[in-house]
């Protein structure tokens, strides 16, 4: 089990009902992460559709989770 | 290549020198020396040029240009001396390998060129008069006065990081603000009072009730006029030392790449992904620096796409739209009007910063930025190898890929049953062929496979955007296609 540190942005947050969360999780990568919690807070937005940061820069969601990473997961915004 | 010539010009021998076998395009302008002024008539012009200068303040705007536009090559050639009624009085070539880059680089360099050439004109007007020296540009400029000594910017003027020359800048700046919405109306207040010389505001929609908590600039009497150009009348009394001008039209028309094409910087304040990825491809192929905002409920992001930083483009980050319906915007999924009131503030000083020149713009992140928790993230971009920005593949909003992945518009458009989307009130000033298009109002399309059996379709409305929904709505059928542009785009591939 991995523990990492969450926040998420905009429509995520929503439906997430959080800015932020800590948790531990088995899963391999960002992507494996993120369906998890897709199923968990009812996402709308597959995978494909949303991007990560980790540590201040995008990276892809093929990135392998890692021990206390800090990840914010982004969905696309066109509000104005 | 840039020089000046003294003697009468020839365009089919200049055009000779811009044959290259690498040419697809070669397009050309030509100033003539007319016979009038405002109401006087002229007989003649006399060109002078402060000639070392000229020839290298022209050197530098064609070789600007060469860049911006992935150029094959440019010449300009400027007359001095006397000119008489009709004789060229200067001649911009642009070779590249398509039309479009060719096009657009041409106009630029005019643009450009009528501003920034140190080059002095004299007409002799028929019935005698005064003559007097004007510069070349002279009826494109409206700034009599210094900015740096103006009492309007004595503040600011102060700052070290304006100073005089930061607010000459500023003055010679224009800047595209598209969208006079809740990003768009704060963004368009310290623009202009922090004296951009040319601010033009781009918004096709009217104003309504439920826009007044964030769009600021109105007020509720003026319910039902176009956003532009109330904004407009708003700033310019705001500011009434630069250039306002409004276009009351949606940005996503035809016009697009020519409107981005001549200001320094554009604003995205929009509100629709389809907007948001027309006006960036825009941007990036005309070579303009684009900053772009996006609010969501309480929270927002900006970021800054500068095809000359190392950071990429829009699309290395997010290369196709999502569908539309899974992510709300403003009217679906509300919003406060400090979120996109801040993001516009936001978008303001990252344009000052191009403009002026500062340091940590978001040229290569983004910025999250949310407003309940005062917290923001700063998220560096990079680059995507694949990206359409990298070449290779054709952008998907090129007009010839528009909707229609995998096959040009000529060819599906040779045979498609082409159906307006428009309510009948839209049509009325339309030429005859397309009002002699079959037509369905918004009631009626849930009804549309019904009613057009027939296969290939393809929707049509006032600027795309219907038509994207009205194929969403009935969920994607085949054969049945979205036209995202103008309806009357159309009649160039018929
Ligand atoms: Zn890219």
């Amino acid at each position: 089990m991995t523990r990492v540190r969450l926040q998420y942005f905009a429509a995520l947050r929503e439906h997430a009902g959080r800015s932020e969360e800590v948790l531990e999780s088995s899963a391999a990568t960002l992507a494996d992460l993120y369906e998890e919690l897709r199923l968990r807070h009812g996402f709308v937005l597959d995978a494909s559709r949303i991007r990560a940061a980790v540590s201040e820069r995008y990276v892809p969601l093929e990135t392998p989770l890692t021990e206390n990473m800090q990840i914010t997961f982004i969905p696309p915004v066109a509000g104005g | 290549m840039f020089r000046l010539a003294a003697t009468p010009l020839d365009p089919s021998r200049l055009s000779h020198e811009l044959k290259n076998p690498r040419a697809g395009a070669l397009a050309t302008f030509e100033g003539w020396v007319r016979n009038h002024d405002d109401a006087r008539a002229v007989d003649g012009l006399e060109y002078e040029a402060f000639e070392s200068m000229a020839e290298s303040v022209g050197q530098d705007l064609v070789g600007q240009a060469i860049e911006r536009f992935s150029l094959i090559d440019a010449l300009v050639v400027h007359r001095i001396g006397r000119t008489e009624v009709g004789d060229l009085a200067i001649w911009v070539g642009a070779t590249a390998e398509h039309r479009q880059e060719a096009f657009l680089a041409c106009r630029w360099i005019m643009d450009r060129i009528k501003e920034d050439l140190p080059i002095w004109k004299r007409e002799s007007y028929t019935k005698g008069g005064e003559a007097t020296w004007v510069h070349a540009g002279a009826s494109s400029l409206s700034h009599s006065e210094d900015p740096a000594t103006n009492p309007y910017y004595a503040r600011q003027v102060t700052l070290d990081w304006i100073g005089p020359a930061g607010q000459r800048k500023l003055a010679q700046s224009r800047v595209l603000v598209i969208g006079a919405g809740g990003l768009g109306c704060p963004a368009l207040q310290y623009l202009a009072a922090a004296g951009v010389g040319t601010l033009r505001i781009c918004d096709g929609d009217r104003i309504d009730e439920t826009n007044l908590h964030r769009q600021i600039l109105f007020s509720a009497h003026e319910i039902g006029q176009n956003k532009a150009e109330v904004a407009a009348e708003r700033i310019r009394a705001l500011n009434p030392h630069i250039a306002v001008s409004a276009i009351a039209d949606a940005a996503t028309g035809a016009r697009l790449p020519e409107l981005v094409t001549e200001v320094d910087v554009v604003l995205d304040c929009t509100d629709s992904f389809e907007a948001k990825y027309m006006i960036h491809d825009a941007c990036w192929q005309a070579g303009t620096v684009l900053v772009q905002a996006a609010v969501y409920q309480l929270e927002g992001q900006i970021q800054v796409i500068d095809p000359r930083a190392e950071a990429g483009c829009f699309r290395c980050l997010w290369p196709e739209a999502p569908p539309s319906g899974c992510v709300g915007n403003c009217a679906e999924a509300g919003v406060l009007g400090v979120t996109p009131g801040l993001l516009g503030l936001y978008q303001a000083i990252e344009t000052l910063k191009l403009l002026v020149g500062g340091e940590n713009s978001l040229r290569d992140a983004t910025l999250l930025v949310d407003v309940l928790s005062g917290r923001t993230q700063r998220i560096l971009r990079s680059a995507r190898e694949d990206c359409v920005c990298r070449g290779g593949t054709p952008w998907p909003n090129t007009p010839d890929h528009l909707l229609f992945p995998g096959r040009g518009a000529q060819e599906l458009l040779a045979n498609a049953t082409v159906i307006d989307l428009r309510e009948d009130h839209e049509r009325l000033q339309d030429p005859e062929w397309i009002r002699a298009l079959p037509h369905l109002p918004r009631a009626m399309w849930p009804a549309l496979l019904r009613e057009f059996p027939e296969r290939p379709l393809v929707l049509c409305c006032a600027a795309g955007l219907r038509s994207r929904e009205c194929v969403d709505l009935l969920e994607h059928p085949p054969e049945v296609y979205a036209w995202t542009r103008p309806i009357a785009e159309i009649a160039r591939y018929r």
